[in-house]
């Protein structure tokens, strides 16, 4: 089968008839109408007649009672499967082409939408999770990003007729999250100005992918009432001047590279001029932390100690609790305990992470043995906890239809390598194809599915990815690549040279980052001799120096 | 006491499972996977519990079922997972051969 053309699928406005979707099954689609599926959320399975169905969860908050209804959706049509993503959505597989339209009718009476989460869409607008009660956040963003997704929602009939490509936007607070939103087409990271007024920085055009490109500078400062006219005005440069006609080339990423930083800012300044005299609603009250209220916060601590799976909120008493899932795979049982256990000992919400775990937040400090004990009980764990290795992984083969690799196969042989259970503070991701789902770029070890060359044969294997520390503005970088079943083999050597190497408690990337990739080669080739090959694949190669980013890119 | 609504549904017959092999049958709608273990026949979901892979075409290795997708491996005495992405135990439905045809018992 020949892929869409989407330009002219956009151009005939993405019409496709979901009466006769669940009439008569998906024989009948044509590659543009399956194209203009995922408008809707729905992207087709590679396993016929079947789909997955993706969950748009702003900010990652999905209530309790919407949770229950999420899992007894999947239960009835999705074989009970929940899989968690990398921007905090819940996604639904094996729906059949006869269920899709009751499906999202059912997700619909939640109160959630399924609308714009796949193809070239404004995606889910990511917040982080701690937003409200984080203790080292400026102020609470989550009502602004929220005000963004539903401003830029409700045009979506439009803008996914014009949009060239996705567009991710993330809003960062506490100090992972504001590192993050540099990795998203805007990024929006709080700020208080020094007169005190609230607002945010803006960045624009990164993404991962490829060609991993940190975001450039856009806006020293966008008020908080200002900040919807900014994503619009943003939007609207990306819409008017991206290349609509050629979508591998389409990210905002490739336009400002196409343009010039310089003339990109001057089109968004004019653009966000404008959009800044359309009245808008005032922005609501926000939260923010008070220095003198940490001492309180800290005075007292929970059973067992704070670490990264209980952490402190600027409630005194409380705390944040991260459930880690592994793979972000629940099923419908476990998303029932998770709402229940939100309802009894948390504020009845769930709050999804980019690290597809699970956060409750006001939880008693009292009450966290009885959640680790509720956990224990479904074979889940806290974050942290000894058995909870942090290993994301996409969907990947053979449900996804994009994929080339089963990820999730790889990802659960890495949970539970020696390499990674000496090291549960190690970041692996594991993407089944090179678009990147699980970020392979932004993680101390990295997998991207695809086929390699070892040895002179073609073989179904991994990329693997070296070194991303998004804090220090540095993506990973291929170190080399080898057969799927060799991935445990050279995860082992290069977490044994990591060992050898590291000092003061170095990071996988800092290590990395201090000495090069040479040393861990030379150690590859001693332990993996025949099995591996450096360096990227050479058809990336050259991609690679195609698609060379201008500016923040990987080193 | 509640009325049992048990009802046992033919499926197969024995001949279709293959010695050390699997068998997919469909069964009022819900796929179940027939495996011989220890010259004995036993019947499970014929959906992986991690994400609903088809074990109806998996294979048996030293009495372990792996799902052909992402390598959930089951225990087939009792359906545990023992390795791979798979936390949850597998459905056994009891099954019972007449005459050489199996037919597995539903609720």
């Amino acid at each position: 089968m020949t892929g869409p053309d989407i330009p002219a699928a956009k151009r005939a406005g993405l019409p496709v008839d979901l009466d006769r979707l669940t009439a008569d099954g998906d024989d009948w689609l044509s590659a543009e109408e399956r194209y203009a599926l995922k408008m809707h959320g729905v992207c087709a399975q590679a396993q016929p007649g079947a789909f997955m169905v993706r969950v748009r969860i702003p900010g990652g908050r999905l209530g309790a009672a919407a949770a229950r209804g999420v899992a007894g959706i999947a239960d009835a049509y999705g074989r009970g499967w929940i899989h968690l993503t990398t921007r905090q959505q819940l996604e639904l597989h094996h729906i059949d082409a006869r269920d899709v339209t009751t499906v999202l009718d059912a997700v619909a009476a939640l109160g959630l939408t399924t609308s714009s989460t796949c193809g070239h869409t404004l995606r889910n607008v990511m917040a982080c999770p701690d937003a409200g009660v984080s203790i080292d956040e400026p102020f609470d963003c989550h009502p602004d990003a929220r005000a963004v997704s539903d401003a830029i929602l409700a045009r979506s009939a439009e803008l996914n007729c014009r949009l060239p490509s996705r567009v991710n936007v993330a809003f960062g607070g506490c100090p992972p999250c504001r590192d993050h939103a540099r990795t998203n087409d805007a990024g929006f990271v709080s700020t208080v100005r020094e007169d005190g007024a609230l607002g945010y920085e803006l960045y624009a055009g990164g993404s991962a992918g490829k060609a991993p490109f940190f975001a450039i500078p856009l806006a020293a400062f966008v008020p908080r009432a200002e900040v919807v006219a900014a994503a619009e005005a943003l939007i609207e440069v990306y819409a008017t001047h991206g290349d609509l006609d050629r979508p591998a080339k389409g990210r905002m990423k490739f336009l400002i590279r196409s343009l010039g930083e310089e003339r990109f800012v001057a089109l968004f300044t004019d653009a966000f001029a404008r959009a800044r005299t359309r009245p808008r609603p005032e922005p609501v009250p926000v939260s923010a932390p008070e220095d003198t209220a940490l001492a309180e916060v800290l005075a007292c601590a929970p059973p067992g100690g704070w670490g990264s799976g209980v952490r402190p909120q600027r409630t005194p008493g409380r705390a944040m609790v991260t459930v880690a899932v592994p793979l972000g795979d629940v099923d419908g049982e476990d998303l029932r305990m998770l709402a229940a256990l939100s309802e009894g000992a948390a504020d009845a919400t769930l709050y999804l992470t980019r690290n597809q775990n699970v956060r409750l937040r006001d939880v008693a400090l009292d009450a966290v043995p009885l959640v680790r004990e509720r956990l224990s009980a479904c074979g889940l764990s806290l974050e942290g906890a000894d058995q909870a290795v942090d290993v994301r992984a996409c969907t990947g083969g053979p449900v996804c239809a994009l994929a080339i690799t089963p990820a999730q196969a790889i990802g659960a042989a890495l949970a539970g390598h020696l390499s990674m259970v000496r090291n549960t503070g190690l970041r692996v991701h594991v993407s089944g194809c090179p678009n990147s789902c699980a970020q392979h770029q932004i993680a101390d070890l990295g997998f991207s599915g695809g086929k390699v060359t070892v040895n002179g044969t073609p073989v179904l294997g991994y990329q693997v990815w070296l070194g991303g520390d998004v804090p220090a503005g540095v993506f990973g970088r291929i170190v080399g690549r080898v057969a799927e079943a060799d991935v445990p083999a050279i995860t082992e050597a290069i977490v044994g040279v990591w060992e050898s190497l590291r000092v003061h408690g170095e990071t996988l990337s800092r290590t990395v980052n201090r000495l090069g990739l040479e040393p861990f080669k030379a150690h590859i080739d001693a332990v993996c001799a025949g099995r591996w090959a450096p360096g990227p694949e050479p058809d990336d190669v050259a991609a690679a120096e195609r698609e060379l980013p201008l500016v923040g890119a990987a080193r | 006491m509640t009325a049992s609504t048990a009802r046992a549904v033919a499926v197969a017959a024995v001949g279709d499972v293959p010695p050390g092999g699997v068998h997919a049958v469909t069964v009022e709608g819900r796929p179940v996977v027939l495996a011989e273990l220890d010259g004995r026949l036993v019947a499970f979901d014929g959906a992986c519990s991690h994400a609903g892979g088809p074990l109806g075409k998996g294979s048996i290795a030293d009495g372990r079922l792996q799902c052909p997708w992402h390598r959930a491996t089951f225990d087939l005495r009792t359906g545990a997972p023992c390795a791979g992405p798979a936390r949850k135990t597998l459905r056994r439905y009891p099954i019972r051969v007449e005459a050489g045809t199996v037919l597995v018992v539903l609720d």
